[in-house]
């Protein structure tokens, strides 16, 4: 049966170059620098990263569409309390029950949007003087 | 990555392109009303054009063609303000210039007044379906006068765009009368 005294006696490779690693280390070979440099720098995207940053993007997209497209169709919403409502410019299809005569019939046309408009432009004015 | 950011981009172009900017041709659901208040500007415009449609009556009914056309050319030439309203009277406008010339044949002329008016009233509106019927009739008299010179398949083919023509007023006015139906009538 060996002596354990004479395993501490003889000194272990291993034990004495880490020993000697921490007292006086060596500089690293230009090879094992290479190797570590290349390991740090390499670009690491993962599948998860991309499907996540994708989802993301996807989500946003649906969201602004979304709300684009019920901004645009919902009443817009105004100052409830700054300046009075006015009549905004707008077709005049709805003030014609018909098509038109194949020929004439323009000046009572214009006349009927004239006299629209003009009503529309007394309600603005009275609007913005308080008046109503 | 390269196909998301361009369904991005292409999303956000559709929406840009239907936002209203206060523009006055339709096209996009929200295109009306303008946004701009009815002013007196457009007012002193509608109220020109009132003038000037019943001075070209008056010159109309006294035989003189020429007064009428002079009359809504001074209209149609005025400096208009951005309003939906004043689209649709040159739009109008244009249309009666384009009967005046083709009545005394100048058919051309009138090709050219429709044009333009086409070009102020892009949706389904009484406007559009009158000018499209006046532009079917401008090809209906190109097609006698290519008979008249002899000329078979240019007025067959003059024909042919004069039906297409009438059909595209009907369709709009029917697109037309079914909004308003469905709308509940007119104001």
């Amino acid at each position: 049966m060996p002596d354990p005294r004479d395993e501490h006696e003889l000194p272990d490779p291993e034990l004495a170059r880490v020993l000697r690693a921490a007292w006086s280390p060596d500089d690293l070979s230009v090879e094992e620098h290479r190797k570590l440099v290349a390991q740090a720098i390499a670009p690491r995207r993962s599948k998860v990263v991309r499907v996540s940053f994708g989802a993301s993007a996807i989500l946003a997209l649906a969201a602004s569409v979304l709300l684009a497209v019920w901004t645009d169709r919902g009443p817009r919403p105004g100052p409830p309390s700054v300046g009075p409502t006015l009549s905004l410019s707008r077709s005049t299809q709805s003030l014609f029950a018909q098509p038109f005569a194949p020929r004439g019939g323009e000046s009572a046309r214009v006349d009927r949007i004239a006299m629209a408009r003009a009503a529309d432009l007394r309600e603005n004015q009275f609007a913005k003087w308080g008046v109503r | 990555m390269k196909v998301w950011m361009l369904v991005l981009l292409l999303a956000l172009g559709v929406v840009a392109g239907c936002r209203n900017e206060g523009t006055t041709v339709s096209g996009c659901p929200s295109a009306e009303p303008s946004g701009t208040p009815v002013d007196t500007t457009i007012m002193a415009f509608l109220s020109a054009a009132r003038s000037l449609h019943h001075e070209a009556d008056l010159r109309e009914k006294s035989g003189d063609a020429p007064g009428a056309i002079s009359a809504l050319e001074r209209l149609v030439a005025m400096p208009a303000p951005s309003a939906a309203e004043v689209d649709e009277v040159v739009a109008d406008t244009r249309a009666r210039l384009a009967e005046l010339r083709l009545a005394h044949g100048d058919l051309d002329g009138a090709d050219r007044d429709v044009q333009a008016g086409l070009q102020r009233v892009s949706g389904p509106t009484y406007f559009r379906g009158h000018l499209l019927e006046v532009q079917g009739l401008v090809e209906e008299a190109r097609a006698t006068a290519f008979v008249d010179a002899g000329k078979r398949d240019e007025a067959t083919a003059a024909k042919a765009r004069a039906i297409s023509l009438l059909e595209e007023a009907v369709r709009v006015q029917e697109q037309v009368i079914d909004k308003a139906l469905a709308d509940g009538g007119t104001q």
